[in-house]
């Protein structure tokens, strides 16, 4: 077996899942303007949902995967109305939504704790098939349709960005809710939206997950950090940006553990992270700020 | 109002009855320090339910009153450390647990320091009992059964026989892989690859690949949790991994083969001594007992705990409610017999000595034991 191509097939597998997490975080947080920490929850509800009512009701995936976009995007679109919009209109500060937004973790995360239970949670029963691409490097059926899934949604979503009135509008507020108010628009509308998309990348990221690992507590904080990893790698706010850090950090985190110990996976992503933030804290996709003055 | 001083005359006498019965059997008041929430609550409900069983049995024998006190640690050394101190504020001198390791090395002191007696069901880690101390296991440490394990996979191999360990990033899983491969390359064997995965970790592809690329005879798994066990199973099966696969005592619990599914099939494991099927009294009454009332078969740590209560009674009946004289007359005990062996006592640590060694497979969706073998001295590190 070619041990470093099947190490590139897994880091394109993780991509899939990282790409979504990182596009959908961006997006919130341009349009949103809000370093939104409960990101995960969306992430292991799309996950936990799934999966529980596949084992508990025997429903077919696509309806599974349903429920569990819905899940996520519920409760993105609840953190909106009940805290972030509430919150902007007290002129609140970022450290204060901040603040909120981690109390909230916490609350779903003891939520989702109390609903299924501290266990990991899998699709029992769901069998995945390896498929030989040649000199023996493996790839499963469900680590392809990650793929394909993941590379649909982006056709989409950068589709609907680029090309589209709605696209429009979002890029209008990410660059300056200032004038997209003043144009006429319904700038809280469009943030809803922004959180609705966005929470609804991190649930699918959550399902196509769960389908090959499993649903744990733990997800809620490692999304979190993937997706920010990969919005600081891209260029903070710059969804094409998000994208490539992702696949960015997807590939190292694998292919850089060849001839290291698999326990270093965590610690290459972070040390690509630091070397960005030191080195080129603009990210990849980001303009420099020439100067700056207070 | 004649009525009122009828009835009260009646209850008086039903409280004189009670309280000449309760006088006459001897009360033994007890604490349970378990994880019932957090990330090892399966350690702890499960050792929950198995000493339930030994109170009712007791209670049921009309010779002893038995109170429980329950305390849930919420698999934190904090819980564990609170937990004990409440139970040691009721004046509990004798407790069933802790069942996880990260609880137990932490509040051991504290026993120590209170003369409280903690014996542990499932503590595996060897730093929990001291020589002389107040903390005593009914449970091999990991490192015993998985040195145990690896040396007799080698020895059953043959001469030449590689092995590749998939761990994780916790202590258990740290000394119990280290504990194989050594037993593994004493007798014989060599480990052609050591990958250690993120303690909480769900993706193993990437060391499970590195380990097919050294293709190794055995695959030997130690993710600390049993759901995380299944998964490496599933992906490691996915990866085209043909070598056996070999895993710890943490796979006997029934939700494995469930999350597993088909890929259980042919997982060798080993665990302390424990058949379900045996015709022993002692055993066959537990285990019947214990599926009625929760309908699932028990795991070793349950049978452990269910030993444990009826140890701490006995020995409090024996010398009173002193942890001080508990504690000798645990250390004193020889020959006991129960659900866990037939011959155990304690070494000068709290060790159990005279348990016995299964090594089992999954076939056809259940657990088989296909060797059995005592305890292998190890040198405590």
């Amino acid at each position: 077996m070619n041990l470093f191509a099947q190490l590139v097939v897994h880091g394109i597998y993780a991509a899939s899942i990282y790409v979504l997490l990182g596009v959908g975080w961006t997006l919130i947080f341009s349009v949103g303007r809000v370093f939104h920490i409960s990101y995960g929850v969306s992430f292991a509800a799309g996950a936990y949902v799934s999966a529980y009512v596949s084992n508990a009701f025997g429903l077919p995936l696509a309806a599974c995967a349903v429920l569990g976009l819905c899940a996520a995007t519920a409760i993105g679109v609840a953190l909106e109305l009940s805290l972030y919009r509430p919150l902007r209109r007290r002129n609140a500060d970022r450290m204060v939504m901040l603040i909120a937004s981690l109390g909230m973790m916490a609350f779903f995360t003891a939520l989702i704790s109390i609903a299924f239970g501290v266990k990991a949670v899998s699709f029992v029963g769901v069998r995945d098939e390896a498929i030989t691409l040649g000199s023996g490097v493996i790839v499963t059926k469900y680590e392809m349709l990650s793929v394909a899934i993941s590379l649909v949604s982006m056709l989409v979503f950068f589709t609907y960005w680029r090309r589209t009135w709605g696209g429009r509008m979002l890029r209008a507020v990410a660059a300056s809710p200032e004038r997209a108010l003043m144009s006429g628009m319904n700038v809280d509308s469009v943030r809803l939206v922004a959180m609705a998309i966005g929470s609804a990348m991190a649930g699918l990221a959550g399902i196509l997950l769960a389908l090959t690992e499993a649903a744990t507590l733990t997800m809620i904080l490692t999304g979190l950090l993937m997706a920010t990893a990969a919005a600081i790698v891209g260029g903070l706010g710059s969804a094409a940006g998000a994208m490539i850090g992702a696949i960015v950090i997807a590939l190292s985190m694998n292919i850089g553990v060849w001839h290291l110990p698999s326990s270093w996976q965590q610690a290459v992503a972070f040390v690509i992270l630091l070397a960005f933030i030191l080195l080129r804290p603009q990210g990849l996709m980001g303009s420099k700020v020439a100067s700056a003055r207070v | 109002m004649r009525r009122c001083v009828l009835a009260l005359g009646l209850a008086a006498s039903a409280m004189s009855v009670t309280v000449a019965w309760a006088a006459d059997i001897p009360t033994v008041r007890i604490g349970y320090l378990v994880s019932l929430t957090g990330n090892v609550a399966e350690y702890g409900r499960a050792s929950q339910q198995g000493a339930d069983i030994a109170v009712a049995h007791l209670n049921a024998s009309g010779k002893v009153k038995v109170e429980v006190l329950v305390q849930d640690d919420q698999s934190t050394a904090a819980g564990g450390l609170a937990g004990l101190n409440y139970l040691v504020s009721q004046g509990v001198k004798v407790v069933m647990g802790p069942a996880a390791s990260v609880v137990g090395v932490p509040i051991a002191p504290v026993a120590n320091r209170d003369k409280v007696v903690l014996i542990s069901p499932y503590v595996s880690a060897p730093q929990f009992t001291s020589k002389g101390g107040y903390t005593f296991r009914h449970h091999m440490t990991a490192a015993q059964t998985e040195y145990a394990f690896g040396t007799y996979l080698a020895k059953k191999h043959g001469s030449g026989a590689t092995a590749a360990i998939l761990g994780s990033e916790t202590p258990n899983s740290r000394s119990g892989s280290k504990a194989f491969q050594e037993g593994f390359e004493k007798a014989g064997g060599k480990v052609v690859a050591f990958e250690v995965a993120a303690a909480q970790a769900t993706d193993y592809r990437t060391p499970l690949a590195k380990i097919k690329s050294s293709n190794p005879d055995i695959l030997y798994m130690f993710p600390d949790g049993v759901a995380l066990n299944a998964l490496a199973v599933k992906q490691a099966r996915s990866l085209g991994i043909k070598a056996k696969i070999a895993a710890t005592s943490i796979i006997t619990d029934a939700s494995f083969i469930r999350d597993a599914g088909p890929d259980s099939e042919g997982v060798m494991y080993s665990t302390e001594y424990f058949d379900p099927k045996s015709s022993k009294p002692v055993i066959a009454e537990f285990v019947k007992e214990y599926e009625k009332r929760y309908n699932t078969a028990p795991v070793v740590w349950a049978g452990n705990a269910y030993d444990v209560v009826l140890m701490a009674v006995q020995a409090v009946l024996a010398v009173g409610n002193d942890g001080t004289k508990v504690r000798e007359w645990l250390y004193q005990m020889r020959g006991w017999s129960g659900v866990g062996g037939g011959d155990l006592s304690f070494d000068e640590y709290g060790d159990p000595k005279g348990r016995s060694q299964a090594v089992g497979v999954i076939k056809d969706g259940k657990y088989v034991v296909d060797d059995t073998f005592s305890q292998v001295a190890m040198p405590r590190p």
